[in-house]
């Protein structure tokens, strides 16, 4: 398959409201990667959008505004929308068209202003099946409440290894100076935080962000005349769960489909990634991981899941440091999901960090010798899987 | 590095007003199924799936998600562009060219019955200038047309014998929904829906669901019969605001149709095209689209509808499925144009077959006055 | 006057979504008769319930209908404390709950209980007992029906 690698990458600094337009932060961002390139449009062959739902932006079919806003005009475009996980497919599809022979270089974007629709979940209500369940109170922290349930059910984790997950978080982010959030917590602030559904806490949750995310992609042949050092997309994997969380529970699970508690779709993804790059033994073979996780709890069964320690492990090892930035498997160093989430970007985000990671440009936040990094992403009611290995000389 | 790709397979619901004793995913999936069911194949035989939805014309915040378990995403690789429906197929192509994967479901579908289309429609503008003048596809193809008119002052008959010819070729297609003559003389004395345009010039609301099966070289062994090879595909996104733009023509075909060409190796359109489904949202689209496509020089379509080079017997038959003015599930209306081009390589368009159907050329267009622009060509070899 | 900063845009977006005869069929017997059915895949036998014309597992065409029962087990659930726009004013429980005789849960909401963010473990937990409680006037939708602790 034709090599592709990474050679620009483009984050803006994640926040709350911004006064400037939606047409403002894509122009901003677009401007950050084609300066880190060192490049113009003009020499981007062809360009895949990230955009989840329509009505967080507000206009139906917003990617037909936004070409112009980049100068893309009269360029090939399309968009990716599979909910959480858009950023990181999007990866995946601009993959496709150099991996296809297509084209040599191309542009992924997603951007996203949450504060722009007034209540981002009373949008995300609307995601629900319109015939059984969206007359329910149903948004996607009550779906990932519902996981946590199952999840210390099943592991015996419990509210203080959640908490646990957020400090971490919380302490990576300040050593990242794009996160949102970048206030330290301790166990006891997040135990004491507003529960909002049991038992997920305000700080045990993704804050609404505003922020952009691009990266340039090249084929083999053009990666030397960028300037910078290439992070090499070795494995992509994407699988899909049912829509159905009452599937997900109950009796009639097996190795094929999963409980509600863990997911087997990521892990399948991971494992589709994993194969392609050559590794067999993820524990040895991954130096650093920036897992999609907008709750805490998430966040311990990602890292079961993608096979970075035993099922039931996770948030043992979680008490010892085992994921810390100095420990044996860094788990989101940037400060993940839960320190930023512009929708639209955040799955984006996750393989941009994984980059910067392996080519040594993370800054304070930096894995020493991280080598190789996985990123994944979550989309759906925890339905759709993204997982991308990259990979440094 | 870069595989053959071939269509080998398209399965289509009849394109109707509505279709109201069931589910949007009922339709889907039944769609779906019976395709598998008549090429023997079981879902588990299809390496991914790449859906193509519109959240705002289904009425789900992330349409995918509800709907992605009827076209066989459930333990399985499922991306969905929202862009448009032959981006879909236009990835899947890519995917299988890539050789990532060997079988490819692409599926799209609109139910624009359940739907308040004229507001999804508003929404699309951009919130700060364009929204208040309730500007729409109806509205922008009117635009398209005044523009037209007034560059290259064409006899107005010639541009209606398309919506003449398009819903004569619809009465051998019985996936149309509208299937019913339209004379020269009716549409004349018909009102007019949106300056210039007359009502039967623009194409009407349908409900359907569009699926085709992509192979790789490899996989198409498995298949019988003639398959639809893709031999070019190009797509380009012109500027979004109208006023910046030169309506009477369509930069977006013009960039689409110079790649596509380029990876086919077609000089002379008019020579080496047998015929074209143009996914035409007006006559005077459809006028406009024969020009950004070379198949004459800019103003002379009427000259190719008079001397009846578009028409079913002549040179190039542009339509013969009876194009969007016959139906028009909204949102896949392009995928349907690819999947026609395909029927017709493959010899499988039954009463509307046409004699001569080895390089088909399919054209696909959305946003405001075709902003955005698909040409894909397939050939039996 | 704008404040020329921002400009307020309103989505009023109205669809009529087809059920479909399964659905039909599921939202006339809780309507009716006050009877709860799921549909049976014919390859990997699970009873669905909500029911669905098709099994997304098997991608196989559902076929016979099930009356399942009227208690079952909570399989998750969470208690919701935030007041969100255009949801209910909390606090409020909603749950997945296998009904006896169904293989996939259900999801509605469990009332009357005082819900309290410090008592949500002693209140309720995965694998508790719940019966299914109807509403006087029904309507033909999921909300015909909620969920008790039984018990």
């Amino acid at each position: 398959m034709r090599e592709v690698a990474i050679v620009g990458i483009g984050q803006t600094k994640h926040s709350g409201h911004r006064d400037d337009t939606f047409q403002d932060l894509v122009r901003e961002t677009t401007k950050l990667v084609l300066e880190d390139a060192e490049t113009t449009i003009d020499k981007i062959d062809a360009v895949v959008f990230s955009m989840a739902p329509d009505a967080l932006i507000g206009t139906v079919h917003a990617e037909r505004w936004i070409a112009d806003t980049m100068g893309a005009q009269g360029k090939p475009c399309m968009r990716v929308n599979t909910g959480g996980v858009s950023g990181l497919s999007a990866v995946q599809t601009a993959f496709y068209h150099i991996a296809s022979g297509l084209f040599d270089t191309v542009l992924v974007i997603g951007a996203d202003r949450v504060g722009e629709a007034g209540d981002a979940q009373t949008i995300l209500n609307r995601i629900w099946d319109p015939i059984y369940e969206r007359a329910l109170p149903l948004n996607t922290i009550t779906m990932l409440a519902m996981s946590a349930i199952r999840f210390m059910e099943k592991y015996g984790a419990t509210e203080e290894h959640m908490a646990l997950v957020s400090v971490k978080s919380h302490n990576n982010a300040m050593l990242n100076p794009r996160a949102h959030i970048r206030k330290p917590v301790t166990v006891e602030d997040v135990l004491k935080s507003r529960m909002i559904a049991y038992p997920i806490k305000l700080l045990d949750s993704c804050p609404k962000s505003s922020g952009g995310c691009a990266l340039i992609l090249a084929a083999k042949d053009k990666v030397k005349s960028f300037p910078n050092k290439p992070a090499w997309i070795r494995g992509i994997g994407h699988s899909s769960e049912t829509y159905w969380m009452g599937d997900r529970v109950g009796r009639k699970l097996d190795s094929e489909h999963g409980d509600h508690a863990d997911s087997i779709a990521l892990t399948r993804a991971a494992w589709q990634a994993y194969k392609a790059a050559g590794i067999t033994n993820p524990r040895k073979e991954i130096d650093v991981a920036e897992l999609y996780a907008p709750f805490s709890n998430i966040e311990l069964h990602a890292v079961q899941d993608v096979g970075l320690c035993d099922y039931g492990e996770a948030h043992r090892l979680l008490e010892k440091g085992y994921f810390d930035i100095g420990g044996e498997m860094p788990v989101n160093p940037s400060g993940g999901v839960l320190c930023a989430n512009p929708i639209a970007a955040t799955a984006m985000i996750r393989v941009a960090e994984a980059a910067q990671q392996v080519t040594g440009r993370a800054g304070e936040h930096q894995v020493e010798k991280a080598k190789r990094a996985l990123a994944t992403g979550i989309g759906g009611d925890h339905q759709f899987f993204g997982a991308v290995v990259v990979e440094a000389d | 590095m870069s595989q053959r790709v071939a269509v080998v397979g398209v399965e289509q619901t009849p394109y109707r007003q509505r279709y109201d004793t069931v589910m949007l995913e009922e339709l889907i999936f039944r769609t779906i199924r019976s395709f598998l069911d008549r090429n023997g194949l079981s879902m588990n035989d299809i390496d991914n799936v790449v859906i193509a939805s519109s959240d705002m014309t289904d009425g789900r915040a992330i349409s995918s998600m509800v709907t992605g378990g009827s076209a066989g995403s459930v333990n399985r690789d499922m991306l969905n562009l929202s862009s448009s429906a032959e981006h879909a197929f236009l990835l899947a192509a890519m995917q299988i060219m890539s050789g990532q994967y060997g079988l490819t479901l692409v599926a799209s579908w609109s139910k624009t019955s359940e739907s308040p289309m004229s507001e999804v429609d508003r929404l699309a503008c951009e919130p700060y200038f364009t929204r208040r003048f309730g500007l729409n596809t109806a509205t922008a193809a009117a635009l398209e047309a005044a523009s037209y008119m007034a560059r290259y002052r064409p006899e107005r008959d010639s541009i209606l014998k398309i919506a003449v010819k398009n819903r004569e070729n619809a009465l051998s297609n019985p996936l149309a929904h509208l299937r019913e003559r339209v004379g020269l003389e009716q549409l004349k004395a018909s009102p007019v829906a949106s300056w210039p345009l007359k009502e039967a010039e623009l194409p009407p609301l349908s409900d359907g669901v569009c699926v085709m099966l992509l192979a790789s070289e490899e996989q198409a062994k498995r298949f019988a019969g003639p398959m639809a090879w893709i031999r070019g595909m190009g797509w380009a996104t012109d500027t979004f605001w109208i006023g910046e733009r030169n309506l009477g023509t369509i930069r977006s075909l013009e960039i689409a149709a110079g790649q596509a060409y380029k990876h086919a190796g077609i000089t002379r359109p008019l020579e080496q095209i047998d015929f074209a489904e143009l996914q035409e949202t007006s006559t005077f689209n459809e006028a406009l689209q024969y020009e950004a496509l070379g198949f004459c020089e800019a103003g002379g379509s009427a000259r190719l509808i008079e001397e009846g080079v578009v028409w079913k017997d002549g040179k190039l038959p542009v339509n013969m499925s009876g194009g969007t003015l016959s139906a028009n599930p909204t949102f896949c209306s392009g995928l349907v144009r690819i999947a026609e081009t395909a029927l017709q390589v493959m010899g499988q368009a039954g009463e509307r077959q046409l004699p001569k159907a080895d390089v088909g050329l399919a054209t696909c267009v959305s946003g405001f006055a075709s902003q955005s622009g698909t040409v894909v060509i397939l050939s039996g070899e | 006057m704008s404040d020329f900063k921002t400009m307020t845009e309103k989505w009023d977006l109205t669809y009529q979504h087809a059920l479909g005869e399964t659905a039909g069929r599921f939202f006339e017997a809780i309507a009716n008769e006050k009877k709860l059915l799921g549909k049976k895949c014919p390859k990997c036998s699970r009873v669905l319930v909500p029911p669905r014309s098709y099994c997304d597992r098997c991608f196989e065409d559902t076929a016979d209908w099930v009356e399942v029962g009227r208690e079952g087990t909570v399989q998750t659930f969470t208690v919701v404390f935030q007041a969100f726009k255009g949801l209910p004013e909390p606090p409020y429980c909603i749950a997945y709950v296998l009904l006896d005789g169904a293989d996939t849960a259900i999801l509605n909401y469990i009332r009357n209980v005082d819900w309290t963010p410090d008592n949500v473990p002693q209140q309720i937990k995965a694998g508790d007992r719940v019966k299914v409680v109807f509403a006087e006037n029904r309507e033909g939708k999921i909300t015909d029906f909620w969920f008790e602790k039984i018990g």
